[in-house]
């Protein structure tokens, strides 16, 4: 392990957020939050001294290896949430630093899991940084990163895939920073567009904002306890419903798209299975709470909402489907697992994985009957390098086993069942609410210190693919080489 | 540059490695998808897995909007059809790899139509550079400048003598020599040295001049220049087959041992009257029967590293006068202690030097061109041919002097209307000549920077 490499590839990224940092500063000046404004700046200045701190370690060279691009990322992310959430703890408005720290992991993670009761007590400018962390993890800092300096050289290609969702990533375009600029452009233009609609139906800009940041980061944090129920409107449920399932597709298709290239944007497999989920869960669920609500208009109204804001892994609430029937409870859990497409903003275990899963299980039955058939699994057209399918397994294998260690350990709360088996899967999937006490209408306030501590690790574990994270805490990772 | 390379072999992968060093955008398409995870994971590349003659894929390479297409897979039919798929869907240029002698020797015919901008033949280039050191034993390399007006010449200093008793700049006065020492490689540094600069024993020494001088040189630094009567080659390949041509030109004589029958046998159709022995040549019965104490140069071009190290090192000590041993990959070098390999020859670094020169080339149409670019001191310097064009006013009519050039640069020689001038403090440089510059600074890509 090349140790100074990764520390001063940390500093860095904590000098970028310094800088992040002073954009809820301008907010904080603007309602007039002096308090908050005195915590965002003490923040920063902390973040700029470790930075510089950091950037002082001076490495022999600047290549990186793959455990060191997991080890930047893992760290990178830590560190981020670390000093993210010093705001909360120093305006007191989160006193607690576990449950900022959660709060603010949270937030980067773009999971929307909250430990807040009364979300509207805290300041404007505190809440804007809520929300903004999502739309920077999002995308991920490094990414936004890569734009401003050469983060780690020709050798990038380690960050891009520990930060980057999905089984494989890819470059757009040759260069990394190239790579990198088009997707917080497309990212950039969608929120605007976004921003843009809503403030067309009449929404403060404030209010725009917090919800275009929750929605493009796929993350769910809202500046009201009632989410997206408070403004009751369906106007705005069908644009940031619709702009949730966007940001929740791969955005090299955008990319294509721009190229003009749109029948083989528009061809791909992953986002044909993505919108089937989402058309089956809309029908069937719509069908099953038809009774509750009345109307089939009613009824499509938040089942669509209720399917894109969990497939996408956002969390945004319009009505507490925990009331629902079971069958629509038990459909939107497993939603929950299948999440968003690969190199989207969204979480879960990416449509690409269910699919290739589905695959591999269908060869291996096959091969059960004919001991000898030859046979490959086909994906977007492409046969699958038996070295990926592997990667899949693996994956799915690390990610059974965390959540079933974190359940045991939540479950130590002596919740019920339900609450601590959801908690953690929508903390690991990035989604947010779950089921029971978790539920849209509750909070994680409840939790013990020990279990925000493992939701968290869920959290990030779950943002940046399991191992970067993981890998922190295996011993090799660091062992001299 | 937006640069296609297809295939990533030996010479595609050290393409794929020095052109993102330079900074161009560089797609590859491999049918390997492994060897692309290896590079994209090392190099800054977005890789692409398919065929390349398949028109979607180069369309998803984006060869539409490439400035250049370099074909480097194994197979010569391949390049040249992705080139002239390449071409036809709006590439500007394209350069293929064509190695078959069959098709190499009638390459111009082809070339034309086929729009290829260049080919590359590793065998034969190994083999020019092969012969141009066999003509200089002693020396590591020559190579030539302005169509072979004047030579960049590398060799290693073993000897004592009146080089290494005073100062470059006593030397060339005491012995009216012309010689322009341009890189001095010592205990793993490089520097480009001034006149108060000495010659040490052990030195690697890289210095321009014309062949006359040339010669007059190297007898200061104890080199006398003799062309081999006799080499001895082992290894039938298309290197050999190149070599002999040229060697045969010259009445050199040789004798080439060749362990496999069937290539020893293509060899014997291809160069008739060439004595071929078929036998293992890392036999030392059948070495010492062929005369290996009594040949004036051995020659190791066999197809496996390893095995050409070997024999090298026991050429060398069984003294050969003149050793070259052929290396594929470049990286064995850090492996080996290279003076007792003798002259090594790698094809591939041979290779990519050329297209590197070609894409440096091209880039800098507009202002300077480098005309050709040479490695040397064991890469760590380059030597450049730019041309002196209008917009270099800074640059014309001051005396050298006068000029207030960045460390780490000599001007070597001065090509002006057929003429060589190696030179002085008082020479001036003039539009329309053609300079060579060595130094140590990497991407030098215009003339006016060598100014301060």
């Amino acid at each position: 392990m090349k140790t100074k490499v990764v520390l001063h590839t940390v500093g860095l990224i904590l000098l970028i957020e310094a800088g992040l940092l002073l954009i809820p500063v301008i907010v904080g000046l603007i309602y007039h939050e002096e308090a908050s404004v005195v915590a965002f700046l003490i923040a920063i200045c902390a973040a700029t001294a470790a930075g510089v701190l950091l950037l002082l370690v001076k490495p022999a060279a600047n290549t990186i290896y793959a455990r060191e691009g997991f080890a930047i990322t893992g760290l990178s992310w830590i560190m981020l949430s670390l000093f993210g959430c010093l705001p909360f703890v120093i305006s007191g408005q989160i006193p607690n630093p576990v449950d900022a720290f959660f709060e603010t992991v949270s937030g980067f993670t773009t999971t929307g899991a909250s430990i807040l009761t009364d979300i509207e007590a805290l300041d404007k400018s505190m809440l804007f940084w809520r929300s903004f962390t999502h739309w920077i993890g999002g995308m991920g800092i490094l990414v936004f990163g890569m734009i401003i300096i050469p983060l780690g050289g020709k050798r990038s290609m380690h960050l891009l895939r520990a930060e980057s969702p999905g089984p494989s990533s890819g470059k757009l375009v040759p260069h990394m920073r190239d790579t990198a600029g088009i997707l917080y452009g497309i990212y950039i233009a969608m929120s605007a567009l976004m921003l843009v609609l809503l403030m067309a139906g009449g929404m403060p800009l404030y209010d725009g904002l917090i919800n275009v940041f929750g929605t493009a980061g796929t993350g769910g944090f809202s500046n009201h306890s009632a989410s997206i129920g408070f403004y009751d409107s369906e106007y705005y449920e069908v644009v940031i419903g619709v702009f949730m399932l966007l940001f929740g597709v791969n955005f090299n298709l955008y990319f294509l798209m721009l190229l003009r290239r749109f029948r083989i944007a528009l061809s791909s497999e992953e986002l044909h299975w993505y919108l089937g989920f989402v058309a089956f869960s809309v029908i069937t669920i719509a069908a099953n709470i038809n009774s509750l609500y009345g109307s089939i208009h009613q009824a499509v109204r938040h089942s669509f909402f209720a399917v894109s804001s969990i497939i996408t892994t956002t969390g945004f609430g319009t009505m507490d489907f925990d009331t629902w029937p079971q069958y629509s409870r038990t459909l939107l859990v497993f939603l929950m697992f299948v999440g968003a497409c690969a190199g989207s903003t969204g979480g879960g275990l990416k449509v690409s994985r269910v699919i290739l899963l589905q695959r591999t299980v269908k060869r291996g039955m096959r091969r059960l009957i004919h001991s000898r058939a030859v046979g490959s699994v086909r994906f977007e057209g492409r046969m699958m390098e038996e070295d990926t399918i592997n990667a899949c397994l693996v994956y799915l294998a690390v990610y059974c086993m965390i959540s079933v260690a974190s359940v045991i350990i939540v479950s130590l709360n002596n919740f019920s069942f339900e609450t601590n088996v959801t908690g953690v899967i929508a903390c690991i999937n990035n989604i947010g609410p779950g089921l029971g006490m978790v539920g849209p209408a509750g909070n994680y306030a409840e939790f013990s210190a020990l279990s925000k501590l493992v939701l968290s690790f869920d959290m990030l574990a779950g943002r940046l693919e399991l191992f970067p994270v993981l890998l922190l805490f295996y011993p090799s990772t660091w062992k001299r080489s | 540059m937006k640069i296609v390379v297809i295939g990533t072999g030996k010479v595609g992968s050290l393409l794929v490695e020095q052109l993102t060093a330079e900074g161009h955008q560089i797609v590859a398409i491999d049918r390997n998808e492994k060897k692309l995870m290896d590079l994209q994971n090392s190099f800054d590349v977005l890789c692409l897995a398919g065929n390349a003659a398949d028109r979607k894929v180069l369309l998803e390479a984006g060869v539409g909007t490439a400035d250049l297409v370099i074909a480097a897979t194994n197979s010569d039919e391949v390049n040249m059809l992705c080139c002239l798929l390449a071409k036809k869907l709006g590439t500007s240029h394209t350069i293929a790899r064509v190695r078959k002698h069959e098709l190499a020797d009638e390459i111009e015919v082809f070339a034309e139509d086929m729009g290829l901008s260049m080919t590359i033949n590793p065998e034969l280039y190994a083999a020019q550079e092969i012969f141009s050191v066999l003509r200089f034993p002693g020396l590591m390399s020559v190579e030539s400048f302005g169509h072979g007006m004047f030579q960049m010449v590398e060799f290693r200093l073993t000897e004592e003598g009146p080089a290494t008793s005073m100062t470059l700049q006593e030397l060339s006065r005491k012995y009216r020599s012309k010689a322009l020492v341009c890189a001095i490689r010592r205990d793993g540094n490089t520097v480009i040295p001034d006149g108060n600069a000495t010659l040490r024993v052990g030195d690697l020494i890289s210095f321009a001049a014309d062949p006359k001088e040339t010669e007059l040189f190297l007898k200061l630094c104890g080199i006398r220049s003799r062309m081999p009567k006799h080499v001895m080659i082992i290894g039938a390949g298309m290197i050999a087959y190149y070599l002999l041509r040229m060697m045969r030109e010259v009445g050199m004589k040789s004798v080439v041992i060749e362990s496999n029958a069937a290539n020893a046998e293509t060899l014997n159709q291809a160069v008739s009257g060439q004595l071929i022995i078929n036998a293992d040549g890392t036999d030392r019965d059948i070495l010492d029967e062929e005369g290996l104490s009594s040949t004036d140069a051995f020659v190791a071009l066999t197809g496996t590293d390893e095995v050409n190290m070997l024999m090298g090192m026991y050429a060398h000590r069984e003294g050969v006068p003149k050793v070259v041993t052929k290396i594929s990959k470049s990286s064995m070098l850090d492996l080996v202690d290279i003076e007792r390999v003798g002259s090594v020859v790698c094809p591939r670094d041979i290779v990519a030097g050329r297209i590197i020169s070609y894409v440096r080339a091209k880039e800098n149409a507009g202002g300077s061109n480098v005309e050709t670019l040479y490695r040397i001191a064991e890469g760590t310097a380059e030597a450049l041919e730019f041309t002196v064009h209008e917009d270099h006013g800074t640059l014309t009519g001051v005396p050298l002097r006068d000029l207030k050039t960045r460390e780490g640069i000599i001007l070597c020689a001065i090509l002006r209307r057929g003429k060589v001038i190696i030179p002085g403090g008082s020479d001036t440089i003039e539009q329309g000549d053609h300079v060579v510059i060595a130094t140590t600074i990497k991407q030098l890509t215009d003339l006016s920077m060598i100014l301060q």
